[in-house]
């Protein structure tokens, strides 16, 4: 599924604590496809390795998990708080710091 | 091709000789052993004959993810390599964070089996159900940084996910491994030098097919209490904070654990100089943290590195083994230093444990006037120089000056530079030894030097001597109560019998072992991985089914060792510093192993193990009451079966 055909894609870059793990993918594919499938996913992780920067995408199949009963589940499982429900419905930026440990 | 449920359903066999790849089916090698480690093991076990040289065209290399690999289970993303170590002549076995052991399974593979030898450089590039061998001629030489930054522009494909050697592999040196997502080792193996040998640079995977589970619905409940268990888990929650070169720190600072200090001369290092180096030392070069695939504990991070190496400024880090490497056992006090010689052995593909053996072999050697001056002085030969590993270290990778004596390991070095120089490393059966807690925690110190690789602590050395678990806990997990309790001897034998089974189960599924009861005994118990393994796969085993399993592997690997390396009771045996060379100051002064206390507790554990105790070797009772008479047969036929 490349970036074009699914519609409007939302990004944004570098949400400060997010590791890369790619939890988010996976789940959103668990609720999609009912099948561990990261590729089919509504959302993307990238980290560019060049210079440690993220960019997280959100395609236009993102239904903000209907039918769930807690919610944007990839918010839940991102146990490093990158993401909030604010993000998903709004794609804004957070003003949080990249370890924490500031 | 329809895959069963957890396990992508295909196996891919390369011939680097003919230049071939061939697709099959996996379900007939994961049915006895699960997958991972297990297969791996059985089939090199099967394929290999004694006296195949493990540089040479009959050795294999194994890449494979378990069945939990790929799924929402958390912390599910291992991936397991395994080959004939050229180290020690036996068993190679290592494992891999990251991203790739997950890739490897959506892109529809449960194990990729690498064998022969390529006349030209090659790489493997895996995609949706396909393999193919392209040429590599234009990425030899380069570091590993550099290699997947080229193919990942080269097929427009950030997400690529990549293992590759650096030039050690290439130039088939001791401690070269494979460097999985730019830092990741699957080392003490030597299987860099192998895939060097076999002109194997780097495999590339992009997957996009789905992975089914047997029970979704009961494996999403499963995943998130395992997800709430494990991000409530005081131990775990110290790794989150600051990985584990901050967990390491407290816990030696605390006194729980000791350090491997010059060469293993002590276990003891002074607070104020661990000070420079901890992990607060190295935040300002901090960008984020990182995390394995579906990871909730991501205990590492990625640095800014304070200079170029091998053409990258950033790398992923610092595990606590690198600063244990780097750091203490070179005496040095540098956090800079730390960093980028961890970077430099990542980029150059050589495992930190080696790497620090031959470092402080080079230095205990200079002190004691045994190699040239003018080499030396070049090379800032000196405890707690920062500068020495930097500059030792790529004249090993490259077998170039002073570096060409080391590039061979530790038997040809010896014979390089004299009998007086075998004194002065420290090793176990060929392979590096640096370790932590191997004079004050017995029950550490013996499943260190047992395990089946050559030494190596995430095998059979219980952690729970560092926790001082009650003697209830310790007798319900391991049938003794002494377990908590680090400098006894009693008992140990069953400790580090019951670890190996632990860590095999776990190895066999494709989880972390951060997962398991070795560091929080409150965390998965065989009997919940089983339950894991059942939701996942509809295979039905009980944990201690499981265990019987892992016991069964663990037996496969011995039997490997006793046929290809003829590894007996005398190379379960510590170097003779450890009982020599009493822990100097600190809350363990004093400390060493006994002679005494270290063969009753060996004889112990091989009484425990069911294998002879004279010779350490298995014994065809023991074998066939665990179900393995083919591999009694084989040792028998190789005159290695007491009593046969």
């Amino acid at each position: 599924m490349s970036l074009q055909e699914t519609g409007a894609v939302k990004s944004w870059n570098d949400p400060g604590l997010c590791t890369a793990c790619r939890a988010c993918e996976l789940i959103c594919s668990l609720h999609q496809t009912g099948r561990c499938d990261p590729a089919a996913a509504s959302i993307r992780v990238a980290l560019d390795r060049s210079d440690g920067s993220v960019r997280i995408s959100l395609f236009g199949s993102c239904d903000l998990c209907d039918g769930e009963a807690d919610g944007p589940l990839c918010v839940h499982f991102c146990t490093a708080g990158a993401l909030t429900t604010g993000h998903i419905s709004n794609v804004s930026l957070s003003g949080k710091g990249r370890t924490g440990m500031e | 091709m329809k895959g069963p449920y957890g396990y992508a359903g295909r196996l891919l066999r390369v011939d680097l000789t003919a230049g071939r790849v061939t697709v099959v089916s996996s379900v007939p090698y994961v049915e006895e052993y699960l997958g991972a480690r297990g297969v791996a093991q059985q089939l090199l076990f099967d394929e290999i004959e004694p006296g195949v040289d493990p540089l040479g065209d009959g050795n294999k290399v194994i890449l494979s993810a378990g069945p939990l690999v790929g799924t929402i289970l958390p912390a599910s993303a291992r991936l397991s390599v395994d080959n004939k170590n050229p180290h020690t002549g036996g068993v190679g076995s290592s494992n891999a964070g990251g991203h790739l052991g997950p890739e490897l399974k959506f892109a529809g593979f449960d194990a990729v089996v690498i064998e022969g030898t390529s006349p030209r450089p090659v790489h493997l590039y895996i995609s949706n159900g396909q393999g193919e061998l392209r040429d590599a001629e234009d990425i030899w030489g380069l570091g590993t940084g550099q290699t997947e930054a080229v193919l990942r522009r080269r097929l427009q494909e950030p997400s690529l996910r990549i293992g590759s050697i650096g030039p050690a592999g290439e130039n088939c040196v001791a401690g070269a491994c494979l460097i999985v997502d730019g830092a990741r080792a699957a080392g003490r193996s030597g299987v860099g030098a192998v895939l060097g040998a076999k002109k194997f640079k780097a495999i590339a995977v992009r997957g996009t097919l789905p992975i089914k589970v047997f029970d979704s619905r009961g494996l999403l409940a499963a995943a998130r209490e395992c997800r709430t268990l494990l991000t409530r888990s005081p131990a775990l929650r110290r790794l989150r904070e600051s990985g584990t070169h901050g967990a390491y720190g407290v816990a030696t600072n605390a006194g729980y654990k000791c350090r491997s200090v010059r060469n293993l001369q002590d276990s003891y290092w002074p607070a104020e100089k661990y000070s420079h180096i901890r992990e607060e030392q190295l935040r300002k070069y901090k960008i984020r943290r990182l995390g394995c695939f579906n990871c909730p504990i991501y205990g590492s991070f990625l640095y800014h590195l304070p200079g170029v190496v091998c053409g990258v400024n950033i790398s992923e880090g610092v595990p606590a083994n690198a600063v244990r490497a780097f750091g203490e056992n070179l005496d040095v006090t540098s956090p800079e230093s730390v960093l980028l010689t961890y970077a430099l052995a990542n980029q150059l593909g050589m495992d930190c444990d080696m790497s620090t053996t031959l470092i402080a072999w080079a230095i205990e050697l200079a002190e004691n006037g045994l190699l040239p001056w003018n080499e030396v002085d070049a090379l800032d030969l000196h405890w707690g120089s920062p500068h020495a590993g930097l500059r030792l270290l790529p004249l090993i990778a490259h077998r170039e000056g002073l570096g060409a004596l080391f590039a061979d390991g530790i038997d040809e070095g010896i014979s390089q530079l004299g009998d007086a120089s075998a004194s002065h490393v420290v090793h176990i059966k060929g392979a590096s030894l640096n370790e932590a807690g191997v004079r004050a925690h017995k029950g550490y110190a013996l499943g260190i030097v047992v395990s089946v690789r050559g030494g190596g602590h995430l095998d059979g050395a219980p952690n729970v001597e560092f926790r001082g678990i009650s003697p209830e806990v310790s007798e319900a997990m391991f049938g003794v109560p002494t377990g908590g309790d680090p400098t006894a001897y009693e008992g140990k034998g069953h400790v580090v019998f019951g670890t190996e089974l632990r860590k095999a189960v776990v190895d066999m599924l494709g989880m972390c072992y951060m997962t398991s009861e070795w560091l929080d005994h409150n965390l998965l118990s065989p009997d919940d991985y089983a339950r894991l393994l059942y939701l996942t796969t509809g295979i039905k085993k009980t944990g201690s089914e499981l265990m019987t399993l892992g016991r069964r592997v663990h037996n496969i690997e011995k039997a490997f060792n006793t046929l290809h390396a003829g590894f007996s009771r005398r190379d379960d045996t510590p170097p003779g510093r450890l009982f020599d060379t009493p822990i100097s100051e600190g809350p363990w002064k004093g400390e060493a192993l006994s002679r005494e206390g270290w063969n009753r507790m060996l004889t112990e554990y091989y009484r425990v193990q069911g294998w002879d105790e004279e010779s350490g070797w298995q014994t065809a009772q023991g074998l066939d009451a665990l179900g393995l008479p083919d591999v009694a047969e084989k040792l028998r036929r190789y005159g290695k079966l007491p009593g046969a």
